[in-house]
């Protein structure tokens, strides 16, 4: 009698969890059927145009090749000039952004009126689109830092384009990343604080065996965001650097050679390369961060 | 579970409503409100959208656009029009766009553009053949006029005007220092020189914009290629049978900007048309490399101010060998595929013949006969009588242009080529061709 009792106890646990679970995949699901309509059908779609010559997206004409759009496309070395670019942007954008959008996170955490004022004025340029915040920055290169140092803009140098493009984005991005921080900074208990300052901790030795570990999930969050849009780079480069090869990433290149060149097997190639790479970097890189993540 | 219910309906209401946007045609990248005209033809009058594409993004341009399809519509009382104009990017990614447009079911009647330009929209069928329209062949134009408007030997498009390039200089400042027009290329030099020497920039460069790089060596390839008779010139270079080092018309260009080039500001690089052209007419540069095209924006600028300015076709050598480059401007492809294509077409013949004044008079561009506006500007009237003189260098009689990826990359190595002397270190013409042939050789390859 009382096993059965416990039994159908169980029972009504497993039934309510699942509910639950079921609950809360269904409020995901908007954004699944949307995502995979909008992004995961097409780019499957896409995938059986890398094995043909397809050239225009306007023509019907496409026969199979097999691999060879992939074996070009590894051994074409303005590709893979392409990549080191967008690789190099996205190295300035992650340390760049992240540094940044901690240290003011650590300035700005706590409550006041002051800081909630700081804190909307550094996420603002996050609600601007990347093309105007390329613009406006194209004329604080020209009309200030030209003027103030007497140096030619960093957007007109191929030594410095990517670095210029990549202090745009930070300028815009550290602001999020400046929220996430924040929300995992409070989320840390004081007595953690407490205890260590008991135990004699002085203020680096409490970020750096309290906060730190206790932020990696947010770093999770951050890092791999910011891997992916720095690895989709396109925006900055079109507004401004568009006839600049030291400033072509890997996403313009896909996009010329699908829509401009009409090499639009090529392209597609290029593109699932790129998403392979994308994929396989953001899933070592979370998968590290959550390795040393700790509970709180 | 009744909140949890509603929010599941409202998170659905919300997809919803999300993928009933997403449902629409593709959206154009811009697009003028529609020029509808009034119903003149009353209640006879048969209602009929025409749809443009075009890649005119200065203001004039699209107000004289306007005024040619009011004037269609005024002399066509049997037809209520809507116009819709959809105005996209200029420059190379106007292809991409189209091509995305075209791909998702749009049906445009008219597409802005060179055909000769779009192969791929000739091949799929997107263009009307018009080799045999009579309007066309009525014009008499001459073969490069035609040419710039073909594709393989047949005509597919409606050439409306012609554009071409040279320095703009300050009058003030070439009268101030008692300067003349060059007519050589040591002249050219020594005016900079000049210029330079009493603390004024010789040039407002634009490189931001990747045209510049482009026209100003246009006039000394396309000038010297055609006196040497190599009409075919970019054809072999696509198809591989020719390297640009089998020309000297690149290298000997290269050389005589790179003498320019010596006088190049720091925002040089950066730059847009009309950054450059701010420049320019504040008068903190004396010239400037620039093509009729924007002369409706450089009118705009200076309204109302003393500002005056000349224009002269840049000289190539010591000899007077230089000529006027003459491409044809606005150019139209009428769509066989679409709805209404005859009264497009009709629209289009129209324009050529009696609609040219309605144009010129608005968009101050000069007309392929010679004819323009009396009200366009003085260096308007002077390109135009050059144009009708026929010491040109047009583009048209090339048997082919560079295509799409050919033409990003002559942009793309010349700009670089400018680059390294903004930059104090400057390509060697041989650096520049070599890296611009390693790059053709590439696209050659993946043409197959």
């Amino acid at each position: 009698m009382n096993t059965t009792k416990t039994d159908l106890l169980a029972q009504s646990r497993r039934r309510r969890k699942l509910r639950s679970h079921a609950g809360n995949l269904l409020f995901l699901l908007p954004a699944m059927l949307l995502f995979g309509y909008v992004v995961l059908v097409p780019f499957v779609q896409g995938v059986p145009y890398s094995f043909t010559n397809w050239k225009s997206i306007i023509s019907p004409d496409k026969q199979f090749n097999g691999l060879s759009n992939y074996v070009m496309m590894l051994k074409n070395s303005y590709f893979q000039n392409a990549f080191g670019h967008t690789l190099l942007f996205t190295l300035i954008y992650e340390v760049g952004t992240n540094f940044l959008g901690l240290c003011i996170a650590l300035l700005l955490f706590r409550s006041s009126k002051f800081a909630n004022l700081c804190r909307t004025m550094m996420f603002v340029p996050f609600t601007t689109a990347l093309t105007s915040a390329a613009i406006v920055w194209s004329y604080v290169y020209t009309d200030v830092y030209s003027a103030l140092f007497h140096v030619a803009s960093p957007l007109g140098q191929s030594d410095q384009v990517v670095a210029g493009m990549a202090v745009i984005a930070i300028w815009r991005d550290m602001g999020y990343c400046m929220l996430i921080y924040i929300a995992g900074l409070k989320a840390i208990p004081d007595d953690y604080y407490e205890a260590a300052t008991l135990d004699g901790a002085g203020v680096w030795q409490k970020f750096r065996h309290v906060t730190l570990p206790l932020l990696v999930p947010s770093f999770t969050a951050n890092v791999t965001l910011l891997l992916a849009w720095g690895l989709r780079c396109f925006d900055y480069p079109m507004a401004v650097a568009r006839n600049m090869e030291a400033a072509q990433t890997s996403a313009m290149f896909v996009y010329d050679y699908i829509f401009g060149f009409s090499k639009a097997g090529l392209g597609q190639a290029a593109a699932v390369i790129l998403t392979i790479v994308l994929v396989v970097l953001t899933r070592v890189t979370t998968y590290l961060f959550r390795k040393s993540e700790v509970e709180a | 579970m009744k909140k949890k219910l509603v929010a599941l309906f409202l998170a659905f209401a919300l997809v919803l409503s999300l993928a009933a946007c997403g449902g629409s045609s593709s959206a154009p990248a811009a697009s003028t409100p529609a020029a509808g005209t009034p119903a003149s033809g009353g209640s006879e009058a048969k209602d009929v959208s025409i749809t443009v594409f075009h890649y005119m993004a200065q203001a004039t341009k699209q107000a004289g656009l306007e005024a040619v399809e009011q004037a269609f519509a005024d002399a066509h009382p049997e037809y209520n029009i809507t116009w819709e104009n959809v105005v996209y990017n200029q420059g190379t990614d106007y292809f991409p766009q189209l091509q995305t447009a075209l791909a998702s079911g749009d049906q445009p009647e008219i597409m802005m553009g060179n055909p000769g330009l779009y192969p791929d929209l000739v091949a799929a069928g997107y263009v009307a053949d018009l080799t045999d329209n009579s309007v066309i062949k009525g014009l008499n134009l001459p073969s490069g006029d035609l040419g710039d408007v073909s594709a393989n030997g047949k005509i597919y498009g409606f050439p409306i005007d012609f554009k071409t390039w040279g320095v703009f200089y300050n009058k003030k400042i070439y009268e101030d220092l008692k300067l003349k027009e060059p007519t050589t290329y040591t002249e050219l030099l020594a005016n900079c020189q000049a210029i330079s020497d009493a603390g004024i920039d010789p040039w407002a460069h634009a490189f931001g914009d990747a045209v510049f790089g482009d026209i100003e060596m246009r006039n000394y390839v396309w000038t010297m290629a055609q006196a040497g008779g190599d009409m075919d010139i970019f054809e072999k270079l696509m198809s591989g049978e020719k390297k640009l080092t089998d020309y000297p018309y690149f290298k000997d260009g290269l050389e005589l900007w790179g003498q320019r080039l010596a006088w190049m500001r720091d925002d040089a690089m950066v730059n847009d048309q009309n950054a450059a052209l701010e420049v320019f007419t504040s008068g903190q540069a004396a010239m400037m490399y620039f093509g009729s095209w924007g002369i409706g924006d450089l009118e705009a600028m200076i309204a109302g101010s003393d500002f005056k300015y000349g224009f002269f076709v840049e000289p190539i050598d010591d000899a007077g060998s230089a000529k006027l480059n003459v491409q044809d401007d606005q150019c139209f492809m009428v769509n066989p595929n679409a709805e209404n294509y005859d009264i497009a077409l009709e629209f289009m013949e129209y324009w050529v013949v009696n609609g040219g004044s309605s144009w010129s008079a608005v968009s101050l561009m000069p007309l392929l006969n010679g004819e323009v506006a009396s009200n366009a500007p003085e260096v308007v009237q002077t390109l135009a009588g050059i144009k009708k003189t026929g010491n040109i260098a047009h583009y048209g009689d090339f048997t082919m242009p560079f295509n799409s990826q050919f033409t990003t990359d002559w942009r793309t190595y010349l700009t670089a080529f400018a680059e390294s002397y903004a930059n104090g270190n400057p390509q060697s013409p041989d650096e520049c061709l070599a890296a611009m042939q390693a790059k053709f050789d590439q696209n050659i390859a993946e043409n197959g």
